[in-house]
């Protein structure tokens, strides 16, 4: 349904004037490129629950962004059911930030119906119905309808960012963050929420978190991002079971779980290199204990290590 | 070393004086490692700031006494409180920026904070300086002590908030989600140190998280705010195997591992109160299973759960 | 949703505006400044109604009544509370009409000029690009000239009129909304409910009045409440030195010109008390302002 193929984003912060100036007569000024999206492609099949996992820096979120169209790709192209991506109600984004996602000066009607009537989706004398409806399916109670978003709680406000997304009945979600502010509490709640809709309205996701165990819990395929690359992704739980690249294997080790006990953490090393200067050849090369040369000077491919699982390391290339 | 015993902490608003933290009372010895865990408005920041007297007025403890090594820390002079705040009580916070200035070079902030205390010269602050450093993990530290802290990253901040709070050898640490904002490959990194850390100078540490996987690998004992109230509170091993207090439980089966991939969770249903709006009696009524009429009483803390019906 | 869901929220629409007006009446400052700019816009208004005497009406002019101190009961039996000045006029009255052009002024060329303004920066924030540049390179050189300076300019060559200085001072004050508008625009331009916005496929021009322009109002309203006062006082000075408005209307700062030549000779009453009348005008503006400035900003740090 979704294919993003090759896709490249690079952000150029370009010089002003005055810098260029100053490159003129000599002085050491480069333009910065950040890296945030490097050669990627992923395929996500019709009701499927994809999540994207990664830390900061790996570039999920923007690649959340070309995905419904938010960000044009520097290279690559993206495609929805075959045809260039546009903006438009059939793929839709929930956003992180239950506080900036809404619009403070809106009610919650007006945020939630402002699309479907522009569109033409809804009669204007039939507004207020869809409304409501579209309110109770997310949990909400209509009467509160005409209140603004400051007099919510956050897991209220996530609800009324999924009502305004469904409100102009998408087919796809490109689910960004989505339960990142929450409390454990409200976060289960919500995740229920997007389980529940899945199944009644049919919709496919892009799940990005940088939560494991949520992505464990909801995704049926797991892509892992690190520095703008894929490095690995395969059905979840054998993904999770059997990781394959080292840095999918040192996460998994590094992620705090209810059943281990007063455990030693050993971490690994180095810090997330800045996407302003990423390591030659594999980005993870400097924090691998498993590295060689070959790892520093050329970028592993990813390929397909079994049915449905590829990985992006040389370890797999050793017969 | 630490006694705390009935803490009430209030701020006032234009409703009325609101509560944040209601009746709290623990302890803690050497070398322990206590996780204070709570969803947000449970009172548990509050608390820690409490601990360390950093609650700004309008806001004041009204009741309850904290006793650091037998001394009582409520009610005393702000003078005394700033020598025990820095040397032998020490504060991580959740944005290493409200420890850090950024104008200041790292070398400036750590032998200011050293001289704070202690009276020596220029050249023994700044080895000590470079001894906490390293002993939290930075490399090379001679040379980044010249740097800024925009010059490093979020993880690395973090780090040297936590090298400014070791300087002084203090007893008791109190760390307010310090790995909340960071990656999970940068807080397994902090995680490991802070172990070391225990481990080797017999502080104290109360870690407070709302994350109770963060818990279970980290700490000794846990204890378990709503409310403004300790629910629950006992060795790791017992209040996550088996929890007594329905919160607990519901907070452990809201956790996505706590299902099979796919299920839905079973989550607590309604909303943490505020706390300008707390029920009367036992705050988790509204949204118990297993509340009736009784409840409407305050339940005492008894045998490490506060409750008139716990579980088992 | 539970009950205890419904319990917690608050029983009427609050809405924006009432959460701010009881926040804006929480200081007694504030509230004494609203209450002497609502008596400063009543008399405005209702200054035909109000005045003893219609200063601009030469058939109700008594020469004789000239320079007369206030208090002092005229050959004709009338008193003028606050004197007359060298026609006969009663400065009271002349007061509250001077009131009236000179609020009706600044007013006036602050309401367009923050809408010339507001939608200049606002739609430089959001087209960036070579446009954001050209446009703020405009402001920046406008902004670099003095105030009076282009004022008068203009007005030398525009002549005299209150229409005349108003566009004076909207080409005066224009460019300092548009620089406030288009910092408050970007930042509310990178939050996440604009690219909500555009992700719904909503018409740029939709984004732009709806979305953006509402959120960056607040500090537009602070900037306007300021630059009222600024614009009041300028006009002032304008008409001090003799430029944009004819003597048939004069604002406060033509009366207080007017009443220049007396001061020496001690018939201090003529410029004072629209001097006075002027301070308290520019005084209520600025103590309103600066309480919206409080009001409005942790707010939006909040919110």
């Amino acid at each position: 349904m979704l294919a993003l193929r090759d896709v490249s984003k690079r952000f150029v912060r370009r010089l002003d004037a005055v810098e260029k100036v100053a490159r003129a007569i000599g002085a050491d000024v480069q333009e910065h490129t950040v890296h945030a999206v490097d050669r990627v492609s992923l395929e996500v099949a019709q009701g499927e629950v994809v999540g994207l996992v990664g830390e900061s820096g790996c570039g999920k979120s923007t690649l959340g962004r070309l995905a419904c169209g938010l960000h044009e790709p520097t290279e690559g192209a993206v495609h929805f059911k075959g045809k260039p991506v546009k903006v438009g109600p059939s793929i839709q984004m929930i956003f992180q930030d239950p506080f900036a996602s809404l619009n403070p000066r809106m009610r919650v009607e007006e945020i939630v119906g402002e699309a479907p009537r522009v569109h033409g989706f809804v009669a204007r004398k039939e507004l207020s119905d869809y409304v409501s409806g579209i309110l109770r399916s997310v949990g909400l109670d209509p009467s509160l309808a005409r209140r603004y978003p400051h007099q919510f709680s956050g897991g209220q406000r996530a609800r009324i960012g999924i009502a305004r997304a469904l409100a102009v009945k998408p087919e796809f979600l490109v689910c960004d963050e989505p339960v990142a502010a929450l409390d454990v509490s409200i976060q289960a709640q919500v995740l229920n929420l997007f389980m529940a809709l899945r199944e009644s309205l049919k919709l496919t996701y892009l799940f990005i978190s940088h939560d494991l165990g949520v992505v464990r819990h909801i995704a049926g395929r797991v892509v892992v991002m690190y520095l703008g690359r894929v490095v690995e992704s395969g059905p979840a739980e054998e993904l999770f079971s059997r990781p394959n690249h080292p840095y999918t294997q040192a996460l998994l080790a590094e992620l705090p779980r209810l059943e281990r006990r007063r455990r030693s953490f050993v971490p690994i090393q180095g810090e997330i290199p800045s996407p302003l200067a990423p390591p030659s050849g594999c980005h993870f090369h400097p924090r691998c204990p498993h590295a060689m040369p070959r790892c520093r000077d050329e970028a592993p491919p990813l390929r397909e290590i079994a049915p449905g699982r590829t990985s992006a390391c040389h370890l797999n290339t050793i017969p | 070393m630490l006694e705390v015993r009935d803490l009430c902490v209030q701020f006032p608003s234009r409703d009325g004086p609101i509560c944040a933290v209601n009746g709290v009372s623990f302890d803690l010895g050497k070398s322990e490692i206590l996780g204070l865990v709570g969803e947000s408005g449970s009172g548990k920041s509050v608390t820690g700031y409490a601990l360390i007297g950093l609650i700004d007025p309008p806001g004041r403890i009204v009741s309850g006494s904290v006793r650091f090594h037998g001394e009582e820390l409520v009610g005393m002079p702000e003078e005394a409180m700033r020598r025990i705040r820095g040397r032998r009580i020490a504060m991580v916070f959740q944005d290493p920026m409200m420890t850090l200035n950024p104008v200041l070079s790292i070398e400036t902030q750590m032998v200011e904070a050293v001289l704070a205390h202690q009276q020596t010269t220029f050249e023994k602050a700044k080895a000590r300086a470079i001894e906490c450093l390293q002993r939290v993990g930075i490399a090379a530290p001679e040379r980044r002590l010249a740097q800024y802290p925009h010059q490093f990253s979020g993880g690395m901040r973090q780090r040297v908030a936590i090298a400014i709070a070791l300087l002084h050898k203090p007893d008791l640490i109190i760390a307010d989600e310090p790995t909340t904002a960071l990656d999970v490959t940068v807080q397994g990194q902090i995680l490991h140190e802070m172990q070391n850390l225990v481990r080797d100078t017999g502080a104290a540490l109360i870690w407070i998280t709302h994350d109770l996987a963060v818990i279970a690998g980290l700490a000794d004992r846990v204890a378990v705010m709503y409310g403004g109230r300790i629910v629950e509170e006992g060795a790791v091993d017992a209040v996550l195997d088996s929890p007594r207090h329905p919160y607990t439980r519901g907070l452990l089966d809201s956790v996505p591992a706590a299902a099979e991939p796919g299920r839905p969770l079973r989550p607590i249903r309604g909303m943490a109160p505020s706390a300008a709006r707390l029920p009367a009696g036992c705050a988790f009524r509204a949204r118990c299973d297993r509340a009736d009429d009784v409840c409407v009483a305050l339940p005492e803390l008894a045998g490490g759960v506060r409750c008139h019906h716990p579980l088992c | 949703m539970s009950r205890a869901e419904a319990l917690e929220l608050p029983k009427q629409v609050e809405t924006p505006f009432r959460r701010f007006l009881s926040e804006f009446f929480a200081s007694k400052i504030a509230t004494l400044g609203f209450a002497l700019l609502i008596a400063v816009v009543a008399v405005a208004l209702f200054a035909p109604f109000l005045a003893p005497q219609n200063p601009y009406d030469l058939s109700k002019l008594d020469l004789l009544d000239s320079r007369l101190a206030p208090g002092e009961e005229s050959m004709s039996g009338k008193t003028y509370m606050l004197g007359t000045d060298g026609q006969g006029r009663d400065i009271l009255s002349a007061i509250f009409y001077g009131m009236r052009v000179s609020l009706y002024v600044g007013v006036a060329s602050g309401l367009i000029a923050l809408t010339l303004g507001a939608l200049v920066g606002v739609l430089a924030a959001y087209v960036g690009g070579r446009f954001e540049q050209l446009m703020m390179r405009v402001v920046d050189i406008q902004l670099g000239f003095p105030a009076i300076l282009v004022a008068l300019i203009l007005l030398a060559v525009l002549g005299k009129g209150v229409d005349k200085i108003i566009i004076a001072l909207v080409c005066v004050q224009w460019a300092y909304y548009a620089r406030t508008a288009r910092s408050a625009a970007l930042v509310e331009r990178n939050k996440e409910y604009i690219e909500a916005a555009r992700g719904l496929g909503l018409s740029a021009p939709r984004i732009v009045l709806r979305h953006l322009l509402p959120n960056a109002m607040p500090p537009l309203i602070v900037v306007g409440t300021v630059q009222v006062a600024h614009a009041i006082a300028l006009e002032a000075t304008l008409s001090f030195l003799g430029l944009g408005l004819p003597p048939t209307e004069p604002s406060l700062g033509l009366l207080i010109a007017n009443g220049y030549e007396y001061l020496l000779s001690g018939k201090y009453w003529i410029s004072m008390y629209p001097g006075v009348a002027l301070l308290v005008m520019i005084l209520s503006i600025n103590l309103v302002g600066d309480q919206l400035r409080d009001v409005l900003n942790p707010r939006l740090a909040r919110a």
